[in-house]
């Protein structure tokens, strides 16, 4: 027996609860009636007689006191709607639906119908139990997405034909709808199986066993993204992990903003379902980006997400390197200053070697460095504010800074500044974002890409879907809903509840209760 | 705590013995199963044999017997001497207890219907009056409440009966405690002629039901014992939980009355009349109870058809 009204320690407290404060009530003193009787004669020769009720004092009425719980124990228990769970496993089967059901198959027939004998299929082996039925996802209620084609309790012989005039309509994410529903009439003993195209299913749903019903189409693979981070410490570093279902080769493209797209193949055949790919040497420079995934070729199927946030670099910054490099670190989000044990690049002077990390290396440039100093200084539009600020036109920034920002166009260039090149801080900045991540190469890297905003790093699933043209009718909303099974147990306790107070009125107008 | 409520009573004595009651009473006939040796001649019979008119037996005649009596044919025909035996009729001394104490103004338990034991006691005395004074019977009547009071002096005759009916017209309203044991007590005097003692009352002496039967045993008299009773009095409509006062004593009992309460209750009150029936028959006597609600010649004439005395 299950509950689905209330919980168990709920059920159990409110009977306690319910026990208590009937007690209480019973106790109470009540008012006595005054009667004038001819003589105590016989009420003395009666011997032992029940005393009226008293607080704090043993209930002496304890038939009224039990009908009473026992009463409101039964309306309790009604509202808590016990449902009898039989030993028998149930299994509710949800076939797809939607409007990728009428691609063709290998053979030329519609997925659909495999969808169809499948699940006829798996009826005519096995009883699908109790609380057992089959369900449509795909159309139906907006909300709910789901129809329920054969309930708990009919015969298996009208799902054919029920199957076989089943509209098909809707996207393909009914099927989490559809396995909502289908969990709450479940428990763990039990299972949903879905038939349908490939599809990245979880093991379990809200504890209840989910499996594929195993239709094999030939042609519709599926790949999910489950994962893709940046490598903390390296954002030009990009580990995805997918998800496949399909044995046909997956393209995975990573695609930035101004930047060239990025492919990974996957090999098929992978008996593997995840399938780790990692993509090293990623542009910088480049801000917003997405990654496609895609799998077959006749149509493709894809499945896209956006980036996550790459964490700013970790930079340490010699203290002998000039002081616009510990300005141009600070003032960008995107790199932040670390101690060199905790850094990822490393911005020094020619003494200082490092042979691990990638390090700009501050070489002492040619030429008068004053005679160098910028006259036509522009700022870029994505330059930090705080530096901008400083550095709006080249005068702002202390003699000492513009000397070293000079010094860095000439380490940079390797040629003096050109009068309306561009201003030395824009140059640096594209220094900075375009420079390539080895080592011993001048100057450092960072700032390409902007920050996406909020990603959630937890797993999640994308299902690779062929887009197929819906064209089918809206199907009758009144077939949508789940159907409950029957209220057998709270409809016998309301009944026996109600008995009971209908004894306690006929016991209670005969005198035999208070 | 008694109470002393002694006022007139609503019922006069002309509404108590309007002429419909009295002429119901013409049918009525008391005969008492026994009456002693040696009383005045009366309209009863007795198992004395003597100069009565009414022919019983013959017995061998012994030396001393009256001669009058001798039975001449027999001696004609046997040869021998013969005693004629008549029935010989005396007077009953005939004592009513009449209980007037508060109990027998109080109405049913629980019902609202006003109702007074009282009047059919004083009904019922009047009819058993009414028969015993008109076979010329001594009729003593012993009214009660607390404590005995003022009896009414032997009367006899039917000229003598109006004046117990004025008697009893002009009885205060009930009002005190029951005394039935000391006024049972005070019947028990060794000189008193052996007669019939009839007590018309509801029993509900405080001194409790073993007291009231070991007092009636006490009486030398034989017993006729009349229970007046209001309708369903053997369950109160009583239920729930209430506070049930002593309508003589003020003293209260708060209590649950409930069916098997009220089983038990009827119990007891069976027994208690089952008590007071057997010490009557122990008493060569009889016991009824009248209702309230009923006729009281019916009643009687019920009484005198099945028990030890008949009309």
């Amino acid at each position: 027996m299950i509950l689905r009204g209330l919980s168990p320690t709920v059920l159990l407290a409110g009977l306690g609860v319910l026990a208590a404060v009937l007690l209480v009530l019973h106790l109470l003193r009540v008012r006595l009636r005054r009667e004038t009787v001819d003589s105590l004669l016989f009420f003395r020769m009666l011997g032992q007689v029940q005393r009226p009720r008293m607080l704090f004092g043993l209930p002496s009425r304890w038939l009224a006191f039990v009908l009473a719980l026992i009463a409101s124990a039964l309306l309790w228990g009604a509202a808590a709607d016990p449902r009898l769970v039989p030993a028998r496993p149930s299994r509710i089967v949800l076939i797809d639906s939607t409007a990728a059901a009428v691609a063709v198959a290998d053979d030329g027939r519609p997925l659909r119908d495999h969808y169809a004998d499948r699940a006829v299929a798996m009826c005519d082996e096995a009883d699908l139990g109790p609380r057992g039925r089959v369900v449509a996802f795909g159309g139906g209620d907006p909300t709910t997405g789901v129809r329920t084609v054969l309930d708990a309790g009919e015969p298996s012989a009208l799902l054919e034909q029920r199957l076989r005039d089943l509209d098909v309509a809707g996207p393909p994410d009914t099927l989490w709808a559809a396995l909502r529903s289908a969990v709450a009439d479940l428990t763990p003993d039990d299972e949903v199986v879905v038939i349908g195209g490939p599809t990245v299913l979880p093991a379990a749903f809200d504890g209840v066993p989910v499996r594929h019903g195993g239709v094999a189409t030939g042609r519709l693979e599926t790949v999910g993204i489950a994962r893709a981070r940046f490598v903390p410490g390296e954002p030009t570093t990009l580990e995805v992990e997918l998800l496949r279902d399909a044995d046909a080769p997956i393209e995975v493209t990573l695609d930035f903003e101004g930047a060239t797209p990025v492919t990974a193949h996957v090999p098929q055949a992978s008996d593997d379902r995840s399938v780790p790919v990692r993509f090293d040497g990623l542009p910088l420079r480049a801000a917003t980006g997405t990654l496609t995934v895609r799998v077959g070729v006749a149509p493709p199927r894809t499945a896209h997400i956006v980036l996550p946030d790459r964490e700013p670099i970790a930079v340490f910054v010699a203290e002998d390197v000039p002081r616009a490099v510990h300005v141009l670190v600070e003032a960008d989000e995107r790199l932040a200053l670390a101690p060199s044990r905790a850094a990822a690049r490393i911005a020094c002077t020619p003494g200082v070697p490092d042979a691990e990390l990638p390090s700009l290396v501050i070489t002492p440039g040619v030429g008068d460095p004053v005679a160098r100093r910028p006259r036509d200084t522009r700022l870029a539009p994505d330059l930090p504010l705080s530096l901008r600020d400083r550095a709006h036109d080249g005068t702002a920034l202390p003699d000492d800074e513009a000397w070293d920002a000079v010094w860095l166009e000439d380490a940079l260039t390797g040629a003096p500044l050109l009068a309306g090149r561009g201003a030395t801080e824009i140059h640096v900045v594209d220094w900075l974002l375009d420079s390539p991540t080895h080592r011993d190469v001048p100057l450092l890297l960072g700032w390409t890409l902007r920050r996406l905003g909020h990603v959630d790093d937890t797993v999640r699933i994308d299902v690779a879907q062929a887009a197929i043209a819906s064209g089918a009718p809206p199907l009758d909303p009144a077939d949508d809903a789940p159907r409950p099974g029957p209220p057998a147990i709270p409809a016998i306790l309301l009944g026996l509840a109600l008995l009971l107070v209908a004894a306690d009125a006929w016991l209670h107008a005969r005198g035999r209760l208070p | 705590m008694a109470t002393t409520e002694t006022g007139p009573r609503a019922t006069s004595g002309s509404e108590l013995f309007d002429a419909a009651f009295l002429r119901s009473l013409e049918g009525l006939r008391f005969v008492a199963r026994r009456v002693p040796a040696g009383g005045r001649i009366a309209e009863q019979r007795s198992r004395s044999r003597g100069g009565g008119v009414e022919f019983t037996d013959v017995r061998p005649y012994v030396p001393g017997d009256d001669f009058r009596a001798i039975d001449w044919h027999l001696l004609q025909r046997l040869d021998r001497v013969f005693l004629r035996l008549f029935l010989e009729e005396e007077d009953l001394p005939v004592h009513i207890v009449l209980d007037e104490s508060a109990s027998m103004g109080q109405p049913p338990a629980g019902r609202r219907e006003p109702a007074d034991k009282t009047v059919t006691a004083l009904r019922v005395v009047a009819a058993l009056a009414y028969v015993a004074s008109h076979r010329l019977d001594r009729v003593t009547i012993h009214p009660f409440a607390g404590e005995p009071r003022r009896p009414l002096p032997g009367i006899s005759g039917r000229v003598a009966f109006r004046r117990l009916l004025a008697w009893l017209g002009q009885r205060p309203a009930a009002g005190e405690g029951t005394g039935l044991v000391r006024a049972l007590k005070s019947l028990a005097t060794p000189s008193a002629r052996r007669g019939l003692c009839i007590v018309v009352s509801d029993f509900l002496d405080p001194a409790g039901a073993e007291a009231v039967v070991h007092a009636l045993r006490t009486v030398r008299h034989d017993l006729l014992l009349v229970r007046i009773a209001h309708p369903g009095e053997e369950r109160p409509a009583l239920s729930g939980e209430v506070e049930i006062v002593d309508s003589e004593s003020g003293e209260s009992l708060a209590l649950h009355v409930d069916d098997a309460l009220l089983s038990r209750y009827a119990a007891a009150h069976r027994a208690f009349e089952a008590a007071l029936a057997d010490t009557a028959r122990a008493r060569r006597g009889g016991f009824l109870s009248v209702r309230t609600d009923r006729p009281i010649v019916p009643q009687l004439v019920r009484l005198f058809r099945e028990g030890n005395y008949h009309t």
